[in-house]
């Protein structure tokens, strides 16, 4: 037996035709001589025979739904993109503002500097242009996004799951589609907003991993509109992320200001994670 | 037109050539998706999803793989994924059994080594999906590409950008796991706690 034992690795090798010519001989001359693992090895081929013979032909329309899936959204990809990242500035340069601006209202004298109120004041008019972010029918009119050429709404929605590998921080060296693997993260809190790092090791703590999405001041009830269907994530310390799907990553990014988009985790992942924070 | 040339002109956008390439490869990639899932609905979805992907990043192809690894690549990380939520809306699968010991624990004089037994029992394709689907998923994959067009351990490792080591051992211990399934070996526990099998129309 302790020899039979010796010859199960070799048994492997052989199925999986990786071993030598010798290795097979080798194997071949022990089978002949043990029952036992003959009926091992005729097992193993049993079991590969089945998985085999699985194989069948995929539907006849399967080329042209996929063709089909390609050139409804081909028209878009670069267009999107394009219009993405002018809304991804935006929303940073919002944040920025916004953040200052809580500065100027925590100062406990309570006084307020000709900057501080011109910071104010731009961070109000910042927020306008959020409240008007958050009405998906009032899309083409956001300030944010008037660099780039708005969609209604409904042409919006009506997008098929997109999908930019290029634009994947984690793209492999040798496997461009490392991009196409993405995941995408929304999360939500009160006050004391936690930070985007906070969040993602959160995620990664509670066995999460994905793209990473930390939207400033959009509630939940505006999320819930655009993404009807998404899922809630109770983490550590409170903290909530929403998972929603491809399709609704791609709208949420076109409707909102994502102030942060990361991937987080393996390239395995094609999970999409909403922070919101307010 | 030769691959490589299909792949390039794919790359600047090249619609007909990228059909040429699905037409080429879908097989591949559906059966891997159908083996993964054990559901013919599953699997055309994967399949588009899959060579979606592979037409959005098919520009950034290096051709230092084959094209067909670098698609099972994508195909099985888009239905690894798709597992991964099927098991956070509560589908569970077969616990692994980590013991490496466990390929070697059968007595000689094991009636159940008999490859009759496994070829009657595997005779209905459904029941061979459902075994598929009681492997822990990275076992079903390795084995599951180790049945396309007999990938070799380093082409499967490269999909899986795992170490040859890896693939080898996930691949023998599927083998093993489906031999004991196929002669009810499986403890009645663990497969009680199998929620989906066979194929779904």
């Amino acid at each position: 037996m302790k020899e039979c034992e010796t010859y199960l690795p070799l048994m492997m090798l052989v199925l999986d035709g990786e071993a030598s010519q010798e290795e097979v001989q080798a194997l071949h001359a022990h089978l002949e001589e043990c029952e036992a693992c003959r009926m091992r090895y005729e097992s193993y081929l049993a079991v590969d025979e089945a998985i085999k013979r699985t194989e069948e032909e995929p539907p006849e329309q399967l080329t042209a739904a996929i063709m089909n899936g390609i050139c409804q959204e081909k028209p878009r990809v670069g267009h999107w993109l394009h219009r993405y990242r002018f809304t991804a500035i935006a929303a940073v340069a919002a944040l920025v503002v916004l953040v200052g601006a809580r500065v100027t209202w925590n100062t406990p004298s309570g006084k307020s500097s000709a900057a501080a109120d011109h910071m104010e004041n731009a961070a109000a008019a910042e927020m306008e242009v959020a409240e008007d972010a958050l009405e998906p029918q009032e899309v083409p009119q956001m300030a944010a996004f008037q660099e780039a050429p708005a969609e209604p709404a409904a042409e919006v929605a009506a997008e098929e799951p997109a999908l930019q590998p290029a634009e994947n921080p984690d793209g492999g060296q040798n496997f461009g589609a490392d991009a196409s693997l993405k995941e995408e993260t929304v999360y939500s809190s009160e006050e004391n907003a936690p930070s985007f790092p906070e969040c993602i090791k959160a995620l990664q703590e509670a066995g999460y991993s994905g793209h990473v999405m930390y939207l400033t001041d959009v509630s939940r009830e505006k999320l819930e509109q655009v993404v009807p269907d998404m899922r809630e994530i109770a983490l550590e310390d409170g903290l909530v992320a929403y998972e929603i799907g491809e399709s609704d990553a791609a709208v949420v990014q076109t409707r909102f200001p994502v102030s942060e988009d990361r991937v987080s985790g393996t390239d395995s992942e094609e999970h999409y994670f909403i922070f919101l924070v307010s | 037109m030769d691959e490589k040339t299909l792949i390039e002109r794919a790359g600047k956008g090249d619609e007909a050539a990228f059909e040429t390439l699905v037409r080429t490869h879908e097989k591949m990639v559906y059966n891997l998706a159908l083996r993964m899932t054990g559901s013919r609905e599953d699997a055309f979805d994967l399949s588009q999803t899959t060579f979606l992907k592979a037409w959005h990043a098919i520009s950034l192809f290096q051709f230092d793989s084959k094209f067909s690894t670098w698609l099972c690549r994508i195909a099985s990380n888009t239905c690894i994924d798709f597992l991964r939520k099927e098991k956070r809306r509560g589908v569970v699968s077969l616990t692994v059994p980590d013991e490496a010991d466990r390929l070697y624990e059968l007595s000689v004089a094991d009636e159940r080594l008999n490859p009759a037994v496994i070829v009657e029992v595997a005779a209905q394709r459904d029941a061979v999906f459902q075994a598929l689907q009681a492997l822990p998923k990275d076992y079903r994959v390795a084995l599951s590409l180790r049945a396309i067009e007999d990938m070799s351990y380093e082409e499967i490792a490269e999909a899986l950008d795992v170490k040859t080591g890896t693939v080898k051992s996930r691949i023998s211990r599927a083998r093993e796991m489906l031999r004991q399934h196929f002669t009810g070996n499986l403890s009645e526990d663990t497969s009680s706690k199998q929620e989906k099998g066979g194929v779904q129309r």
